[in-house]
């Protein structure tokens, strides 16, 4: 069983100059890129289907072409700029949230070691990269010098941090069953059963977690245009608006994807498309899974109403979080008291 | 080209650290001490230290500059007034140089620094790992003193670096060899540090708790 799969039968270098590096990020990043413009165009045409409308049907077949036309319109809009803000963290702030979603993407595997790099701790440098992200926020807040965008950073900042908290707790449970940091290696493990079904209490904190990590919709409250003023966005526009829309939508699809990686097995699927050849299919596989949890984030917007800020905080860290403590306390005990290792010991 | 970029991430390590010290703002302060956690996990990735690096974002970028940033940006400071008070500090340089000074003294003539690893030549700064090794076999040799020693002292304990720049991220073994320091070498210590974080999570805890008044 520990040599089941050894990843260096798997092994792509990559390290093999900068040229083909820069071909390997842009085969990731590119549709990458796509698949974020066309994550906005499901969410508008899934929520238009549930709430009995259209949608979006007029530029390109079916509304297809309207996140690049939404796009053109930000970038030609005029650039509005506080007069007393901080410029350069002003910009910056944008750059970073973009940017440190953009990189998640790193470790994620496409196939058997098909990922840009294929690191022994994958999973810490995710959650080191989303942890990041925050700052994006924070620093919009802070640079735009607008009480409004002020406390609304303030706000966001708190609601990721603390949720990060059960986010990574829930990860870490994954961790303890599969016995490995890495990626692949986690995938691997799940040829035998996909980790939802043992773990799945830990499956519903995870998801509850990683909604409010992307500021979805029942915690939404970063950008609650209606009762709060638009939060730590408020004062950019244009151009570096469309880098915290982009990072925003970014973020939904990495998300998906690392859900499906981490319960629903990633590219694994018995008996189809397995090949260890260049032309391996199996991404599509990691494409279905991750366009489920993708239509189960804009179910969840379409559904539930948005909670209130004291709640979202008390719910949190007297509920949420003691679950989460007990449950990473029970799996390793249950793994010790009925003798199971984790699925390889010898990576 | 690593050689380069540790070098790079060297220096930029120190000249961000000088700036948290003479930012005059307070939140800039703060940026720049998280561009010194950034550089310095970055030379740790660079070194082969992985785990350590990606620790060192998690734990102090992720979580305790964010902590930092909030309490200074909610403080409402007047730069004025800081300026006032930086210039009163300035004044007590020299108190400050003799201090750093005895700091080092203590710490160079306590730590050994002997290192017995062959590959030290090709990179003055992989001192590291053997202070850590060391650091732990000395504060072991002063259990044993005591009649305590847990375990015997040791030179050559599990290396958590790889001697190939190259394979930075690509190295099974870096989370399991310090693992495996930490439970056998530095059980003792990693059981006292642990009760001191228990005291520190309870402490505040017990500080803001209000007791219940019944009428």
């Amino acid at each position: 069983m520990t040599n089941l799969f050894d990843l260096k039968t798997f092994h792509i270098p990559v390290s093999q100059g900068p040229i083909v590096s820069i071909i390997l990020i842009l085969l990731v990043f590119v549709p990458m890129l796509l698949c974020v413009a066309w994550m906005t165009i499901i969410e508008r045409k899934v929520m238009g289907s549930m709430q009995r409308r259209i949608g979006p049907n007029v530029v390109g077949y079916y509304g297809v072409l309207q996140p690049f036309a939404d796009a053109l319109k930000c970038v030609v809009k005029e650039q509005i700029i506080p007069a007393q803000s901080n410029k350069a963290l002003f910009f910056l702030a944008p750059m970073i949230s973009l940017v440190f979603s953009l990189l998640g993407w790193a470790p994620i595997p496409f196939g058997p070691g098909m990922a840009i790099t294929d690191i022994s701790i994958g999973i810490l440098f995710s959650l080191a990269v989303s942890s990041i992200g925050v700052y994006g926020a924070l620093f919009a807040g802070w640079a735009a010098n607008s009480k409004y965008s002020f406390l609304g950073s303030l706000r966001a900042t708190a609601q990721m941090v603390s949720y990060e908290l059960i986010f990574s707790t829930c990860v870490f449970a994954v961790v303890l069953l599969a016995g490995s940091l890495n990626f692949t290696t986690i995938v691997q493990a799940q040829t035998a059963i996909w980790f939802i079904v043992p773990l799945f209490p830990i499956f519903i904190l995870y998801l509850i977690s990683a909604l409010a990590e992307l500021n979805r919709t029942p915690f939404d409250l970063p950008e609650a245009e209606s009762e709060l003023v638009c939060g730590f966005m408020t004062e950019h526009s244009g151009m570096i608006f469309v880098f915290f829309y982009l990072a925003e939508y970014s973020g939904v699809v990495l998300m998906s994807t690392f859900s499906s990686v981490l319960f629903l097995g990633g590219y694994a699927f018995p008996e189809i498309f397995v090949q260890e050849t260049f032309i391996n299919l199996q991404s599509l596989i990691l494409a279905a899974k991750a366009l489920l949890f993708m239509f189960f984030f804009v179910w969840v917007r379409a559904t539930f109403v948005r909670q209130r800020y004291d709640r979202l905080m008390i719910f949190c860290w007297t509920q949420l979080l003691p679950m989460a403590i007990a449950l990473l306390i029970l799996v390793p005990s249950i793994l010790i008291a009925f003798d199971i290792p984790a699925v390889n010991l010898s990576m | 080209m690593n050689t380069f970029l540790i070098d790079f991430l060297t220096l930029g390590a120190i000249f961000s650290a000088l700036l948290v010290v003479t930012a005059k703002n307070p939140v800039m302060s703060v940026l720049f001490l998280i561009s010194l956690f950034l550089h310095i996990s970055g030379y740790l990735v660079l070194q082969g230290l992985g785990f350590l690096g990606i620790s060192y974002l998690i734990l102090y970028i992720g979580a305790i500059a964010i902590l930092f940033l909030f309490v200074v940006m909610m403080l409402n400071l007047q730069l004025a007034e800081l300026n006032a008070m930086a210039s009163e500090y300035t004044q007590n340089l020299p108190l400050g140089g003799i201090f750093v000074f005895l700091l080092f003294v203590e710490l160079f003539s306590i730590i050994p620094f002997s290192s017995h690893n062959e590959y030290k030549n090709l990179n003055p700064f992989k001192i590291i790992p053997d202070v850590q090794i060391g650091i732990m076999n000395t504060m072991n040799s002063i259990l044993h003193q005591f009649g305590y020693g847990p375990i015997s002292r040791s030179t050559d304990v599990y290396q958590t670096y790889t001697i190939t720049s190259d394979t930075n991220f690509a190295n099974l073994i870096d989370v399991q060899s310090i693992g495996f320091t930490l439970y056998t070498f530095g059980s003792v210590w990693l059981f006292v540090a642990s009760l001191a974080l228990l005291l520190a999570m309870i402490g505040p805890i017990v500080l803001t708790m209000k007791a219940r008044t019944t009428n």
